[in-house]
């Protein structure tokens, strides 16, 4: 009885993966100079934070997916461009058979002399991300305004 | 299971209210008929907050957060259903009350069985009143089963813990 269990869950966990491989999801070459740290403190979910570039009339070009499984993360994303950041976050309840992901997407345009931050919670069904703008220069950090995020700068 | 059972509630509502009259066309008939009505209560409590951070929030977080449309997925071996909700936040800030509004349209897979105000039928609405001493007493008209995730991230509005968005697929 045990093994026939193992043997379904071992089938299950196979078409998983490889439903999984064939996704388009790539993860993130993080090649350029660290401007943006993300805080993030989840209690039942999985999130992500997926990047893409912004181009001519605000057309954006996906480069990657940034796991956020650690409680501070630092990267580096295109400066004087703009970004479209998507964080996301997934639940899933194998026995229970449901799952489901929301998310919440705002463009960052990162400006020289400045650093950002991103803090991002999952607590309870409740969720959040609030960025800062942090001078290099002064250390002075503000919020920013839900508009500054949502303009398209293409 | 959790959305066959929302869908439940939700379409029972529908019904018994539909058969009834007709839904509120305004926020004010839906504070009228929900003391009477089936599966909905009205909720009064404190926030020991001053009204403005309260009145503030309600701006800030609403459009954040409810200005949304959910698409839901309910599958068993026999019925496959897939529902997709507009969710529409208004919010009215006063001298010393401030009101939120949330109105929900369904664009795929309810059924609607009586006249729908724009911007979609009334699902709750909360009233912020200023008070004395620095508090404010938050009034909940609403379903009295289901879309507790909604109802707990206002009253974190209110009371400025937990600030931020529900999730809306839960």
């Amino acid at each position: 009885m045990v093994v026939r269990v193992n043997f379904t869950l071992l089938a299950l966990m196979s078409i998983m993966l490889l439903v999984g491989g064939c996704s388009s999801t790539k993860l993130y070459k993080d090649v350029l100079a660290h401007n943006l740290e993300v805080n993030s403190k989840t209690d039942s979910v999985k999130a992500t934070l997926d990047i893409y570039s912004v181009g001519a009339q605000c057309a954006s070009e996906y480069l990657g997916t940034v796991a956020l499984d650690r409680s501070s993360i630092e990267l580096g994303i295109a400066m004087e461009k703009p970004s479209y950041l998507i964080v996301g976050f997934a639940n899933s309840s194998f026995w229970s058979n449901s799952s489901g992901f929301i998310s919440y997407d705002f463009t960052l345009l990162p400006r020289k002399a400045f650093r950002y931050e991103a803090d991002v919670s999952y607590i309870d069904d409740i969720y959040n991300v609030t960025v800062y703008e942090v001078s290099q220069f002064t250390g002075k950090k503000r919020e920013m305004e839900a508009a500054e995020l949502r303009n398209c700068h293409g | 299971m959790r959305i066959a059972l929302k869908l439940n509630i939700l379409l029972l509502v529908t019904f018994l209210t539909g058969c009834v009259t007709s839904h509120p066309q305004s926020a004010a008939e839906f504070r009228m008929t929900v003391p009477g009505a089936f599966l909905a209560k009205v909720d009064k409590y404190e926030v020991s907050e001053p009204f403005h951070k309260v009145a503030s929030r309600f701006k800030k977080m609403a459009p954040k957060c409810l200005n949304v449309t959910v698409k839901t997925v309910s599958q068993s071996t026999t019925s496959y259903q897939v529902i997709v909700t507009d969710y529409k936040p208004t919010v009215i800030v006063g001298e010393d009350r401030a009101e939120l509004h949330l109105q929900q349209h369904h664009k795929q897979g309810v059924m609607k069985i009586t006249e729908e105000p724009e911007g979609g039928y009334y699902l709750m609405v909360f009233d912020a009143i200023k008070l004395d001493g620095g508090n404010t007493r938050i009034e909940y008209y609403g379903p009295s089963m289901g879309h507790e995730t909604i109802i707990k991230a206002v009253k974190g509005w209110a009371s400025g813990e937990n600030v931020g968005c529900p999730n809306l697929t839960v």
